[in-house]
């Protein structure tokens, strides 16, 4: 199979970017969270489409590695059914958001690669999604509740001891991904429904009201504001006017944050 | 060795039945506990709540760990059961110096919404399902050890009579692709009898139901894991706690187990679990089509499954009879009793904990128990998370049963 690959990642990871370039016939990739912050989320979905579309692509690689919930799981499952699309994500924090967001994610996914953090790929595969492990150079983070979207059991976790091979080699990580393409080369498209609940649409609303707020704030323009934000107006409000008062500093208000404390006891499930 | 040991479990939303002759796997487990330990003292959580309410619940229970110099406490919770104070709990685990043994029941469901958060201070936990490496217990670094579904095998019996029905199921045939499965068999020409929930010959007891078992040439068993839309009016619990996405888990069912018990034959829709039950390539399928190949293959070849069947049993019987199983889990068992430093709670549980104890407070109120019924009103003031619609949902049945208690009088 010839793999016209597009790689759409959270934050760089040179080494994996190189690696899915040098096993596709073509590439391209950007980091979307780059492209968020000077377009609204609706050009950024036009842009991916318009890139499959040029580039003739087939494969979609997405790196998240921060707990994410810019792109929506709806519509990328929709690009995926358009296209035919292979969709291969990488999760690399898996043990912080497989709970409230990889998870949704993973459901659409060909195959899912993760980190070393034991026991998450376990978690997985009961519910039967693929997996590959990748052992990189990387480091894993200590685990420890992060941020808001993970239970506070995780802090009953162990800390996983910071996992830093001098030289895991260029050639480890070639073979690596060699065995990824295979993998990827014999498996059928995977088309099943999406099962999605409360846990999804919470963080998914956090990360798109946040986006709203940035925009408004930084390029004075708006995406599509729902509806159904309007039953939290208040606290996005009362929010608001706290980003103004630090409007130079944006980039240093933990938005996400702020809007959880806000918008938690709105949720049940 | 394992004594002064306490069990607190819920026998069935029915409850005061009788045992040891009730056939679910708690049941199995209380017997088995019984049968094995010295001094086990076993109390219905779920009777004595509402015999006592809030506080005299616990002065019983604590009385009990008192008089009888309890070491060992057993919780055998229900699915969506959240009688519990989990600070009650440990108040009792640090004064006693108790060993916690907890288990529970599909925790592919529930772990997330309510099992993880009492398994914390538990010092082993012994679910009753297959998980890949107990990856859900290892991941919070809690000590567990596979129980199975275990059942007592004298329940499960060889009728020995002919095998007058190609194919049956019995159980939920709404849920998941159930029936779609079924009536993609049927127009491929498949006698197939369905009995449970949603099919055409309704519910059957227990004894109706060893007698299809056993008349069936091939059973079915379907492996989605138990989720609702709905709340449960039988058992008063609130089913949509459960998230969604778990239901792509494929449990490993015993109805697998109770079939092989019975020495008959059964093919399974596949899953990981479930592949770790027998270990058997032969009784598995994959999808309707594959299940349509094995069915037909059989039907032609019966000798070979009454070969399988005749394996398998033995193996049931070694593996999932509740006194063989717990024979080889009980020793694992060494006392110790965890210093619990911080509790961990998220607002989703304190919010599922609140609204289920409106179960109790509606109870109480409706029968008029005020006193019992105002012990209820600390826990919702100092929590003050809610869920509406569990609430509702509660309000609305314990008003049935209070309309039915006094039309009942009337009569």
């Amino acid at each position: 199979m010839m793999f016209h690959s597009l790689f759409l990642y959270q934050s760089n990871y040179q080494a994996i970017e190189e690696r899915v370039e040098e096993n596709s016939s073509i590439y391209t990739g950007f980091n979307y969270i780059e492209y968020l912050h000077k377009n609204t989320h609706t050009s950024l979905m036009k842009h991916i489409n318009m890139q499959i579309v040029n580039h003739h692509i087939n494969t979609l690689f997405i790196l998240i590695d921060n707990c994410d919930s810019s792109l929506k799981v709806e519509e990328l499952d929709s690009l995926k059914n358009k296209h035919q699309l292979k969709v291969i994500f990488f999760f690399m924090d898996s043990k912080n958001s497989f709970e409230y967001i990889d998870r949704y994610y993973a459901q659409m996914a060909d195959l899912v690669i993760l980190d070393e953090t034991p026991f998450i790929g376990d978690f997985y595969k009961l519910l039967c999604i693929e997996t590959f492990t990748l052992k990189h150079s990387f480091k894993i983070k200590n685990i420890k509740k992060r941020n808001f979207l993970s239970s506070s059991l995780i802090n009953l976790s162990s800390e996983t001891n910071v996992i830093c091979r001098d030289v895991i080699s260029a050639q480890h990580l070639q073979e690596q991904f060699k065995e990824i393409f295979t993998k990827l080369s014999s498996t059928f498209n995977n088309n099943i429904d999406l099962l999605l609940d409360n846990k999804h649409l919470y963080a998914q609303t956090i990360y798109e009201i946040y986006w709203n707020l940035y925009h408004f704030h930084k390029n004075h323009n708006l995406d599509i504001f729902h509806i159904k934000y309007l039953k939290y107006i208040i606290e996005i409000y009362k929010i608001n006017k706290q980003i103004s008062k630090n409007k130079a500093d944006i980039m240093k208000i933990n938005i996400i944050e702020l809007l959880n404390r806000a918008l938690y006891k709105k949720y049940t499930l | 060795m394992i004594n002064n040991t306490l069990i607190l479990t819920r026998i069935s939303y029915k409850n005061h039945n009788s045992r040891p002759e009730t056939c679910s796997v708690w049941d199995a487990y209380t017997n088995a506990l019984d049968t094995l330990i010295e001094n086990v003292y076993t109390i219905d959580y779920y009777d004595l709540y509402f015999k006592h309410g809030h506080i005299g619940f616990k002065n019983e229970i604590e009385r009990s760990i008192q008089d009888n110099k309890i070491q060992y406490l057993f919780i055998c919770y229900m699915a969506e059961d959240y009688t519990f104070d989990l600070n009650f709990l440990v108040y009792l685990k640090h004064k006693y110096q108790l060993c916690i043994i907890n288990t529970s029941q599909d925790p592919e469901t529930f772990f997330e919404p309510r099992d993880r958060y009492y398994n914390q201070i538990a010092d082993y936990i012994l679910p009753f399902a297959i998980l890949p490496n107990n990856c859900i217990y290892a991941n919070y670094n809690l000590a567990s050890i596979t129980l199975y579904s275990i059942y007592n095998k004298d329940m499960f019996y060889d009728e020995k009579i002919p095998k007058t029905i190609d194919v049956s199921f019995i159980g939920n045939v709404n849920k998941a692709n159930r029936r779609e499965i079924i009536d993609f068999l049927k127009n491929k020409g498949i006698k197939i009898e369905t009995y449970g929930s949603g099919s055409k010959n309704g519910f059957i007891n227990h004894t109706k139901m060893m007698n299809i078992i056993n008349s069936s040439k091939i059973n079915l068993n379907f492996t989605e894991s138990a989720l609702s839309q709905h709340f449960d009016f039988n058992t008063n619990t609130n089913f949509p706690i459960g998230t969604h996405i778990n239901s792509r888990i494929q449990q490993a069912k015993g109805r697998l187990i109770e079939i092989y018990l019975t020495n008959s034959f059964c093919l399974s829709q596949d899953g990981p679990g479930t592949r770790q039950l027998f270990n058997n390539e032969n009784i598995v399928f994959k999808d309707k089509y594959d299940l349509l190949k094995k069915i037909n293959y059989y039907l032609a070849n019966q000798e070979e499954t009454i070969k399988i069947t005749t394996d398998l049993q033995q193996l049931a019987i070694k593996k999932f009879d509740a006194i063989n199983r717990l024979k080889t889990v009980l020793p694992q068992l060494k006392y110790k009793s965890k210093y619990i430093n911080i509790l961990y709670v998220d607002k989703e549980f304190i919010t599922n904990y609140t609204s289920y104890h409106f179960l109790f407070f509606f109870n109480f109120l409706f029968k008029l128990k005020l006193k019992l019924a105002l012990q209820e009103v600390p826990i919702f003031l100092k929590y003050r998370y809610f869920n509406f619609n569990t609430i509702y949902s509660h309000l609305k049945m314990q008003s049935i049963y209070a309309y039915k208690r006094v039309r009942n009088m009337q009569k």
